[in-house]
């Protein structure tokens, strides 16, 4: 299934990305992080990585709570991003550590459930 | 030999003991006594004020550790007031759960109608009862006050002290830190482990270098303090707090640098403090340390409060039962105004989830060790004083008549 989302032309070739992860909220930012193996993980970290910058400058000519559609869309996107770095960037071998409480026990409240914007 | 920060140390330690006993807090009567003494007795804070931002806004917040649940509102005279969220005629739950906007409340069984500020407004087919005192039948308040950004209650029918006293001087050391905040996230878990064991996890940083290496191997330390002793901790009537000084040199990674280059750095980076500045009120960063990462204050008995330059993040442990709590957590940030905002408030949600679910991670463990019974006392080191304060003052309140 895809969403028909679609993202501001300068950044067509990050299309592909948009179905899987294009995701509004944090609960289902982490969901999504923590069934990848870090291969997977590294895959979009490194297909998103080249492209920060001008994301943010793109985005950045914005008010966020009047960003149109498709910079909404890459906003998503590129948060997605953000939150799901660390992993790769803390140089781990899993996305999940093991010590850590486990995430189906945790219950996500509306501010972790839902997009700010 | 390396050098290390020496803590400074405030307030009175000549009541704290660095041995506990452990083993019989575990019990089901002790547990009573505590419920009975601390919880019946003192000034909780149950809610974050921002759950109540406006006028006739209403929240409701259950407390299992008195099988309770509140209704929390503001109203049109903007003063908070809590509720048993039960209706006087048959004893339903009034409000289901969740929070918004009202000036009423209408009990979904008969339909009586609550006004937010507490009183009967209106009973259905009122001809056919004989004797109904309106007047005597409002919501049964629970004695409730904001302060900063905490919604406080007292069950007691006659609080033995006002929420003035019950802080002491922390009263007035965080004036309006916490305002123009916005919630980023909250998460709810509940964990077998008795909530004294949850607490602790978070009024110590003795265990960031061991629990925390893989999530954040170097926001604190560093070859000025690698035994990361914290560098101020001060002990005040039941509450304690102590700053966490972070690591200089510690490495930003390419994407912090991306979020926290937009918007404003919050944890795992920390701003440089300046002494200069002096709108950070005396009870945060009270030391006025120049490497500090953030504070940590333990509000008596069941809440902590992580407090940074920019978010802080609130935690309570609501003890279900002897052996149950009920933990809540809301990190609160900066309001966001530009996309540069939102993508540092990202960063910072994420990382400092995966430490809070670390923390998390040793409760179980620890709960079902001590429950064995195979020990009875906990050694506490000068670097966890704020665990022997929240001992001292249960207890001392647990001894009153």
């Amino acid at each position: 299934m895809t969403t028909g989302k679609t993202l501001p032309l300068e950044f067509a070739e990050l299309e592909p990305l948009v179905d899987q992860w294009a995701l509004t909220n944090e609960k289902d930012r982490v969901h999504k992080l923590l069934s990848l193996s870090i291969q997977e993980l590294r895959q979009f970290y490194d297909a998103m990585f080249p492209h920060a910058e001008s994301i943010v400058r793109y985005l950045e000519q914005y008010d966020p709570k009047k960003l149109p559609a498709d910079a909404k869309t890459l906003f998503h996107l590129f948060v997605t991003f953000i939150e799901t770095a660390y992993p790769i960037e803390l140089k781990w071998t899993i996305t999940d550590i093991d010590d850590s409480f486990e995430l189906n026990r945790l219950e996500f409240g509306e501010a972790s459930s839902k997009s700010p914007i | 030999m390396n050098a290390t920060t020496k803590t400074q140390f405030v307030g009175d330690a000549s009541r704290l003991k660095s041995r506990v006993n452990i083993l019989k807090r575990l019990r089901p009567e002790f547990y009573e006594k505590e419920v009975e003494k601390i919880f019946r007795r003192g000034w909780l804070p149950v809610a974050s004020l921002t759950d109540v931002p406006e006028t006739n806004s209403y929240a409701v917040v259950d407390v299992p550790t008195l099988k309770t649940s509140l209704i929390l509102t503001r109203g049109e005279d903007d003063k908070i007031r809590a509720f048993h969220n039960i209706c006087r005629h048959r004893g339903n739950r009034l409000v289901p759960p969740g929070k918004g906007c009202k000036r009423a409340f209408s009990c979904g069984f008969h339909g009586w109608a609550f006004a937010n500020d507490g009183r009967l407004i209106s009973v259905t087919d009122r001809t056919q009862f004989d004797d109904l005192d309106e007047g005597e039948l409002g919501l049964l308040k629970v004695h409730a006050e904001a302060w900063e950004d905490f919604v406080f209650v007292n069950f007691d029918p006659a609080p033995r002290e006002s929420l003035r006293e019950w802080l002491g001087k922390m009263y007035d050391e965080y004036t309006g830190y916490f305002s123009d905040r916005e919630k980023i996230a909250s998460y709810r878990i509940q964990v077998e482990s008795n909530w004294n064991v949850t607490i602790n996890s978070f009024s110590e940083g003795y265990h960031s270098l061991y629990v925390h290496r893989k999530t954040v191997p170097d926001y604190q330390g560093g070859k000025d303090n690698p035994q990361r002793h914290r560098a101020y901790l001060e002990l005040m009537k039941r509450n304690a707090r102590y700053t966490a000084q972070g690591n200089p040199n510690r490495k930003e990674t390419p994407v912090e640098a991306i979020a926290y280059g937009h918007g404003r750095k919050m944890y795992p980076a920390f701003p440089r403090y300046m002494p200069s500045d002096n709108t950070v009120p005396p009870g945060v960063n009270a030391s006025r340390n120049e490497n500090w990462s953030f504070d940590v204050l333990e509000m008596f008995p069941h809440v902590i409060v992580l407090i940074g330059a920019h978010w802080h993040a609130n935690m309570w442990f609501w003890p279900v039962d002897a052996g149950r709590t009920d933990i809540r957590v809301d990190f609160l940030a900066y309001k966001a105004e530009t996309v540069g905002d939102h993508f540092a408030h990202a960063y910072f949600r994420a990382r400092l989830r995966e430490v809070f679910r670390e923390d998390i991670g040793t409760m179980e463990a620890i709960g079902a060790m001590l429950r064995s019974g195979a020990m009875s006392d906990i050694m506490l080191s000068r670097q966890e004083l704020l665990i022997q304060q929240h001992y001292a003052a249960a207890d001392e309140m647990i001894q009153q008549p």
